[in-house]
């Protein structure tokens, strides 16, 4: 094989252009790389054959300049090998072929551009090149932000904690990663079901395309299809143009569907066919859009309950399922309460370019005693006030301050009977203790052989 | 006195003020278009037209850059006749005139090195 003709200004690989171009007339090729590598950012290698372009793609060349009739291997030839080992490189085709129709098939297959060789075809070269640069400069910049933000959302940036349930939940968002299966996020308000939505898209195979999250509770019923499904121009009064649905939007990637338990039943039924049949139309239109993208909903609420009371679809229930995420509450976490806390002070502090402050032992017990009704999020609003308030480098006590809202009162206005409130008691505690009955026993102040009684007559 | 047969203002403006890279094209024109010239002749004479039109369509090029004005014409008209293989004694008086007239191209032009 002859030895490929080099020839480039600079090598800076961050910006170099590898650009091959493929033809067996010497003269014209060395005239056309000649003129190419003027621009010391280009890398120019120059090939006599199709066959030695293939047997270089390994280079990863973004541009490739390809000759039509070369001996052995028809440029359409070199073309579809070239589309075969990587889609993604243009290739423009360069000729005297002065047909159309030619030019038709390659640009069918794949081509970037057609040029017919005469006096303009070096600076329609140039020019696409100087194109090609700048869309890769701009994929550059995208795929720099894509990883920002893949770092943003590994799972120990999103959550942090040391405990043993957080522990469990890092290796159900990992398996949630790895395939497409639906996921269901259930969780207290402020345990960060968004930000568990966001890790499995971000970490999955999927990142590269959209992550669409929509509130369904905070969307009105009536405008709640047009939303998901999009609509087209004259659906109805107001609709001037066409406009694209979330569900589209988000195609090949993810849809994140918050408070799934208060949608209306009819969206329901039309969000159960689009997920079965794997298609939608927009509202006012007949066209049916193929539909790809992992559904993760997310609730505070207990689906199935809402199933039984007839609140929520049976068939719909169990189509979002999928893999069932539980994200446990704050007062379950242990000691990630004050891991939690140490990271939002150092991150508050910084970010007000206020001096380090550390926490006294009494304020962390004040943490550590407290409920956390609002989890998280309510942990993190009571720590940048403290920060706020406290005069000096420590945290104390007196600087930490709980809202009214506890655990009791919420679990009181939901009315209830007394065998519920007994359940919903016994539930908290055996959660809290590790289902350790002793310790249970011990702090309710009743019998081991009550509580394994409570526990089989309420089916814990 | 008859005018040049080629004109270089084509590579030139690929070239820029680059002599040294002119002599490069011309030397390259040099070695190359006799070979090319060759493998036309030798393929008309086996009745391999296909070739004849492979090796036509290549030094178009060539001819194009050279601005080998009594040629453009004729060789586009042979890559054409060669691709219908049909008026063969055509074919040969193309592939004739076009082999002398890139001779003497050759010639004039190995005087600009």
């Amino acid at each position: 094989m002859n030895k490929p003709y080099l020839y480039c200004g600079k090598t800076n690989m961050m910006e170099s252009l590898r650009v091959f171009i493929v033809e067996d007339n010497k003269l014209y090729g060395d005239m056309l790389r000649y003129h190419l590598a003027l621009n010391p950012d280009n890398k120019v290698l120059l090939f006599a054959t199709g066959k030695e372009c293939i047997d270089n793609l390994y280079q990863n060349p973004d541009f490739i300049s390809l000759d039509y009739s070369l001996p052995g291997m028809l440029g359409l030839e070199v073309l579809k090998k070239i589309k075969e080992f990587n889609p993604e490189i243009p290739v423009v085709m360069v000729s005297g072929q002065e047909d159309i129709t030619t030019a038709v098939s390659l640009l069918k297959e794949g081509a970037y551009d057609y040029f017919v060789k005469d006096e303009d075809t070096k600076d329609r070269i140039w020019n696409t090149l100087k194109k090609i640069r700048e869309n890769l400069q701009l994929k550059q910049e995208i795929d720099e932000l894509k990883n920002e933000i893949g770092k943003k959302y590994e799972f120990e940036n999103v959550i942090r904690g040391n405990s043993r349930v957080i522990h469990q939940l890092f290796k159900l968002i990992e398996k949630a990663t790895q395939t497409n299966i639906a996921v269901s996020l259930i969780g207290e308000t402020g345990t960060g079901k968004d930000l568990v939505a966001k890790a499995i898209h971000y970490n999955s195979s999927r990142k590269s395309y959209p992550f669409v999250a929509i509130n369904v509770n905070a969307i009105p019923n009536e405008l709640i299809e047009s939303e998901f499904f999009g609509y087209e121009k004259g659906a109805f009064t107001g609709a001037n143009s066409q406009k694209i649905g979330k569900f589209e939007l988000a195609n090949k990637g993810s849809i994140f569907l918050d408070e799934i338990a208060e949608m209306d039943k009819n969206m329901q039924s039309k969000l159960l066919r689009v997920i079965q049949e794997k298609e939608l139309t927009r509202v006012g239109g007949n066209a049916t859009i193929k539909f790809d993208a992992r559904i993760i909903v997310a609730t505070n609420k207990d689906l199935a309950e809402e199933v039984r009371k007839g609140n929520f679809r049976e068939d719909l229930y169990y189509r979002l399922l999928g893999l069932s995420i539980v994200l446990p509450p704050l007062r379950y976490r242990g000691n990630d309460i004050l891991i939690l806390a140490r990271y939002f002070l150092d991150d508050f502090c910084n970010e007000n370019k206020l001096e380090k402050k550390s926490i006294s032992p009494k304020a962390k017990e004040k943490l550590m005693n407290h409920a956390y009704p609002g989890n998280v999020r309510e942990l993190k609003a009571i720590i940048e006030l403290a920060a706020v308030m406290s005069n000096n480098k420590v945290i104390e006590a007196d600087n930490i301050s709980f809202t009214k809202t506890n655990l009791l009162t919420d679990m009181l206005n939901n009315e209830d009977t007394l065998s519920g409130y007994t359940k919903k008691i016994l539930k908290h505690y055996l959660e809290k203790f590790d289902n350790n009955v002793m310790k249970v026993a011990s702090k309710l102040d009743i019998g081991k052989s009550t509580i394994y009684r409570m526990i089989k007559e309420n089916e814990l | 006195m008859k005018g040049k047969l080629y004109n270089l203002s084509q590579i030139k403006l690929f070239l820029g003020d680059d002599q040294q890279q002119l002599g490069n094209m011309i030397n390259i024109f040099l070695n190359e278009t006799p070979l090319m010239l060759k493998a036309m002749n030798d393929n008309f004479s086996n009745k391999n037209y296909d070739e004849v039109r492979f090796y036509a369509h290549k030094l178009k090029s060539s001819i194009d850059l050279f601005q080998i004005n009594g040629l453009q014409l004729d060789i586009r008209k042979l890559e054409a006749l060669a691709q219908e293989q049909k008026d063969i004694p055509t074919i040969g008086r193309y592939v004739s005139d076009i082999t002398g007239t890139l001779e003497n191209v050759m010639q004039e032009i190995s005087k600009e090195t």
